[in-house]
């Protein structure tokens, strides 16, 4: 460390100051004339030595304060660009000062370091401006715009995909089926056991909790009841269509996003295909499809999750509890779950499509998208829960 | 003469049970412009993946100034990783961060640095690749050459021995292809780093190579070492001639 950790300092014939650090480089003082400053420098100039090196140059002009500076880098070992970074740093605030600049000593190799590192671009400012944080009244105004632009784009794009669902309902041979049973495989079948075991524990949990309240009443048998209403009524369609917005719906906006990216998507429009039929209809056809099926599972599992508390731990027997719960649910709920599954699989495909579609950039934007997939889809799914829940009273 | 900087010694590359190259033999030297060459499938990024420790050698080995890149703890692997840099095809620059969070990210983390200097020497290499002012731009806000040249700034960052490039002038416009040419010779010549790179594009081959590595994908190894115009005008072997004369295969 020069200055303040020198390993030795002394003086010499006309050389009256030398610092050295401990490995690395040494820098000697010289005076020869009044107003002529002559800095000699030796061993490694290198990133390792960058700090010292141009804390060193910078107190020794400010010193010395001279008119003319001589720079002999006779005794340098090694150069690289942050040692001559170091001397351009020098040069520049010698310039500043007026002092002029002489080097001795310069090797071909070092002058052609230094040739890289042009003085006069580097002093170039950034051609734009750092992006800055708005304050906060700004933050707001961009949030509102861009939320209003985002409601904007969700609407036109699942009109878009609706008219498409029209035009291949016209002509099928437009819907790629191949794609539409893969994505049903995915969504459908490769979901059923994590929707299974979720609906399954959920029913055991509501079961068990709510027999822990119902039996200081001794109406244990309204355990079926509760369970049965509460998963085809509500928790059914909103559980599933959580776990599909989680796997499938992030999964559709990161496979549409990284084709973007690969420019796929500009690839299908030039070669004249609607890129929405091609790659959304099938994912979102495949999720109207699969979804309430899904649905109708995940109300059977949590059905099985009461049945098991209600046989193992209240006494029941099963087919009082599968009769109560028969006697409890008609097929008009189990038909307006289905109903409501399929409004949030359109939701959840459709958001998951668009926001896929409207990724600009690269990796980073592909994960937005998936974020966003996910949370809008959250989002649509209980503002859509809410309206059935209305429309269903009044009905 | 010193010790080469880099010696692959019988290196077997391939990924997993599948073999791509047997007993590749070579060495770079010290400020070399080493050019590995090659058809489309003959091996050429598999064995930089292997030189620069991505992919472990199925057999034989590689050593980095003296050094087993397999064999290396995590401490030497990190030390030798600071002591090269690599370009690749795609260029891999960060896409959430500027022009120059890219270049200083390794200066700041690897470095005692102070913040101020680390990113004045981020802002140096960005002038030496000719990207001067294009500290706030982003990846995504620059040309396909411009990328490179940011990608040749972030490998340089920490001033290493060793560069390595994957492919630097694909998709390249002649003109650009040309200046990158320049750009390389430039850096060899200024900062003495040994290169090693992966092309198949003749014109910069003849252009920067000091020496050339052909693989051949049928042979699964080095079929000719040696200076490229050598190599196109007297090679015995008609494979290599055909390669650097762009003739069709008889």
């Amino acid at each position: 460390m020069l200055g303040p950790r020198p390993a030795w300092r002394r003086r010499l014939n006309g050389i009256h100051q030398v610092s050295c650090t401990q490995e690395g480089f040494c820098l000697a003082q010289a005076n020869p004339a009044p107003g002529r400053l002559e800095l000699r420098l030796s061993g490694r100039l290198g990133l390792a030595e960058f700090n010292d090196l141009t804390r060193g140059l910078a107190l020794a002009l400010e010193r010395e304060a001279p008119r003319e500076l001589v720079l002999d880098l006779g005794g340098v070992d090694y150069l690289d660009s942050a040692g001559a970074l170091a001397l351009a740093r020098l040069e520049a605030q010698a310039g500043q000062r007026g002092v002029t600049v002489e080097y001795r000593g310069l090797e071909a190799t070092a002058q052609g370091i230094k040739d890289l590192l042009r003085p006069e671009e580097l002093a170039k400012p950034p051609l734009i401006a750092p992006q800055r944080r708005g304050n906060l009244v700004e933050v707001m105004g961009d949030s509102w715009l861009n939320l209003s632009q985002d409601f904007y784009q969700v609407v036109g794009f699942l009109g878009e995909l609706l008219a498409g669902g029209g035009r291949a309902l016209r002509n099928p041979r437009l819907v790629r089926w191949s794609e539409v049973f893969f994505y049903m495989e995915q969504v459908g079948v490769n979901g059923l056991p994590i929707v299974g075991l979720i609906s399954f524990l959920l029913g055991l949990i509501m079961a068990f909790m709510s027999f822990l309240q119902l039996q200081s009443f001794g109406a244990n048998i309204y355990v079926a009841n509760l369970v049965a209403l509460a998963m085809v009524k509500e928790l059914g369609p909103i559980m599933t269509a959580v776990l599909v917005a989680g796997r499938s719906g992030s999964a559709f906006a990161a496979e549409i996003g990284t084709m973007k990216v690969n420019e796929e998507v500009d690839a299908l429009v030039v070669m004249g295909y609607d890129p929405l039929v091609f790659l959304a209809l099938p994912k979102v056809l495949a999720a109207v499809l699969m979804v309430p099926l899904l649905t109708v599972f995940a109300d059977l599992l949590a059905i099985l999750g009461g049945l098991a508390v209600g046989v193992t731990g209240m006494g029941l027997t099963a087919q009082s509890y599968i009769s109560q719960t028969l006697k409890s649910i008609n097929p008009d709920d189990i038909l307006t779950s289905m109903l409501k599954s399929a409004v949030f699989a359109l939701l959840i495909a459709g958001i998951g499509c668009q926001r896929g579609f409207m990724v600009r950039g690269g990796a980073q934007a592909v994960g937005q998208a998936t974020t966003s997939a996910v949370v809008a889809a959250m989002f649509l799914i209980i503002v859509a829960d809410s309206i059935f829940a209305i429309v269903l009273h009044y009905w | 003469m010193s010790d080469p900087i880099i010696r692959v010694e019988n290196l077997t590359a391939g990924y997993g049970e599948s073999v791509i190259l047997k007993d590749v033999d070579f060495a770079v030297e010290r400020g070399e412009i080493l050019v590995i060459v090659g058809g489309s499938g003959c091996g050429k990024s598999t064995l930089l993946k292997h030189m620069i420790g991505l992919n472990p050698a199925l057999g034989g080995r590689v050593l980095i100034q003296g050094m087993d890149i397999d064999q290396a703890s995590e401490a030497e692997l990190a030390r030798i990783h600071q002591n090269i840099g690599v370009l690749f095809q795609s260029s891999a620059l960060f896409g959430s961060m500027t022009l120059l969070e890219n270049v200083a990210l390794p200066l700041l983390d690897f470095t005692d640095l102070t913040r101020e200097l680390a990113l004045e020497l981020a802002r140096a290499k960005l002038t030496m690749v000719g990207l001067a002012g294009y500290d706030n731009h982003l990846p995504s806000e620059i040309s396909g050459g411009m990328k490179k040249r940011a990608g040749l700034a972030r490998a340089m960052a920490l001033d290493p021995v060793v560069l390595f490039f994957d492919e630097p002038s694909a998709g390249l416009d002649p003109v650009t292809s040309a200046e990158m040419d320049q750009l390389i010779l430039k850096i060899n010549q200024g900062l003495g780093t040994s290169m090693v790179i992966v092309s198949h594009e003749l014109a910069s081959i003849f252009a920067i190579a000091h020496r050339v590595v052909m693989l051949d994908k049928a042979e699964q190894g080095v079929i000719a070492v040696g200076d490229p115009r050598q190599m196109r005008d007297h090679s015995p072997d008609p494979r290599v001639r055909e390669f650097f004369q762009r003739q069709p295969r008889t």
